[in-house]
């Protein structure tokens, strides 16, 4: 009998190691995140990404690559890949910490990247967002500097639910640049409490005072 | 506290003066040359010098702050300060610095110039201690374990030089400034430890400018963003 907690422990060490094989290859592609779900046919794999066109490959040639990757080196049965576009990739923090590490190795100024960013994600209808950079940052003493605008969940539910956070990093001259991206995405919290102004009913005509 | 400033008073009257060597191990940024700038004010231009520095642009900006010296300390330990006690502050050294190493010989404190990273990476140990250690008239001591700054371990080590221990001295460890531009918040973190003097941070003014200063941020203050 197969042992339960293993068996869903090893379904997610997969899932992570295709997520991580994956980010490292297209990073510059925007990519975003992954799905897995099991069929009966086998295991469909979805793909989030900013620019599908550059998984997919000149007439799927990737793709299929990609197929053999997953069926060869993570043991998945026969797998069906289907690539998908994020609706709004600056309000997926991975493909935001993509973009800034790019940004960096492409000699951007670190504040400009990360100011033009953060307003971004926020144009996009976030709650709020955070990023964080860190390093030998222009090439003096290591420090980070960090960004904030808007409402910040750092622990509890909420963070769970409407919190992403991605981290990247980008190779430079002076050594490696931390990159943290943490966004609050545009939901109602679990908590939320508005309250309701009374409606008061027509109050009966009273009489007037000469009556 | 009696005991203590006597200790103190003995110990001013055997001291001799302590030269402050800074030796110079990168290129000459804005932000180290504040903090050479700071270190100067405190022990004042003759009693710091700088060597190492092998450009002659950079002699020419030093010499303004200080005594400078193409040499290396390494060649200088077994040539001109070969009767000279050096004291080799390094964050790996086993022993910490005490108001008794300073005790009636002629000092040379030796400083790394180096803007250090985070987690430290030991380079002061790899350019000047493995160098120097073997030498008899050297001796390698710590500030504590975290990492100072270059003025700050030259202040620190001034006041042990003046007798009193550095455990004794009041710091902060890690420094964030903030400020707001529009609805973004703008914090920098400098993982160091600073020792406080009146309740602030040593950190020279010019270097804080420096550091909030951008173009980014400039042009987003201007179109008040």
């Amino acid at each position: 009998m197969v042992n339960i907690k293993k068996f869903f422990v090893q379904k997610g060490i997969v899932k992570t190691k295709i997520d991580e094989y994956l980010a490292r290859e297209f990073y510059r592609a925007g990519y975003a995140g992954i799905d897995l779900l099991k069929t009966p046919l086998g295991t469909r794999i979805v793909i989030y990404a900013e620019r599908p066109a550059v998984i997919i490959g000149r007439r799927g040639s990737m793709i299929k690559q990609l197929a053999q990757i997953f069926e060869k080196r993570f043991g998945l049965e026969n797998p069906q890949i289907t690539v998908t576009s994020v609706e709004n990739p600056y309000l997926s923090a991975r493909i935001v910490a993509f973009r800034l590490a790019v940004a960096l190795e492409r000699g951007y100024h670190f504040r400009r990247a990360a100011f033009i960013a953060l307003r971004r994600i926020m144009e996009a209808g976030a709650l709020g967002a955070e990023i964080i950079i860190s390093g030998k940052l222009t090439s003096e003493r290591a420090r980070y500097e960090k960004y904030r605008a808007g409402k910040i969940y750092r622990a509890g539910e909420q963070s769970s639910i409407m919190v992403e956070r991605a981290v990247a990093h980008a190779l430079l001259k002076p050594g490696v640049y931390g990159i943290q991206v943490r966004i609050v995405k545009p939901m109602r919290p679990l908590d939320h409490m508005e309250i309701k102004t009374p409606v008061i009913p027509q109050a009966q005509q009273v009489e007037g005072k000469g009556a | 506290m009696k005991n203590n400033v006597k200790k103190r008073d003995e110990l001013e009257h055997n001291m001799v003066k302590v030269l402050f060597l800074i030796e110079h191990l990168e290129e000459l940024s804005p932000w180290i040359y504040f903090e050479y700038e700071n270190s100067s004010k405190m022990v004042g231009k003759n009693n710091l010098l700088i060597t190492n520095v092998k450009r002659e642009n950079e002699r020419k900006r030093l010499s303004k702050i200080a005594n400078v010296r193409s040499e290396s300390i390494r060649t200088l330990a077994k040539t001109l300060f070969k009767d000279h006690k050096i004291i080799v502050l390094d964050l790996k050294a086993e022993k910490p610095l005490k108001p008794n190493d300073f005790k009636n010989e002629r000092i040379i404190l030796v400083i790394g110039g180096i803007l250090g990273g985070f987690p430290p990476k030991g380079r002061t140990y790899e350019y000047i201690t493995k160098h120097l250690k073997s030498l008899r008239n050297v001796i390698v001591r710590n500030l504590g374990k975290e990492q100072l700054t270059i003025d700050g371990s030259i202040y620190v080590a001034y006041m042990v030089s003046k007798g009193i221990n550095f455990q004794e001295l009041k710091y902060i460890y890690g420094l964030r400034i903030k400020r707001k531009i529009g609805y973004i918040e703008h914090e920098i973190y400098l993982p160091y430890k600073y020792p406080v003097i009146k309740g602030k941070p040593l950190i020279n003014d010019k270097l804080l400018k420096y550091l909030l200063k951008g173009i980014v941020v400039d042009e987003l203050e201007r179109l008040k963003i």
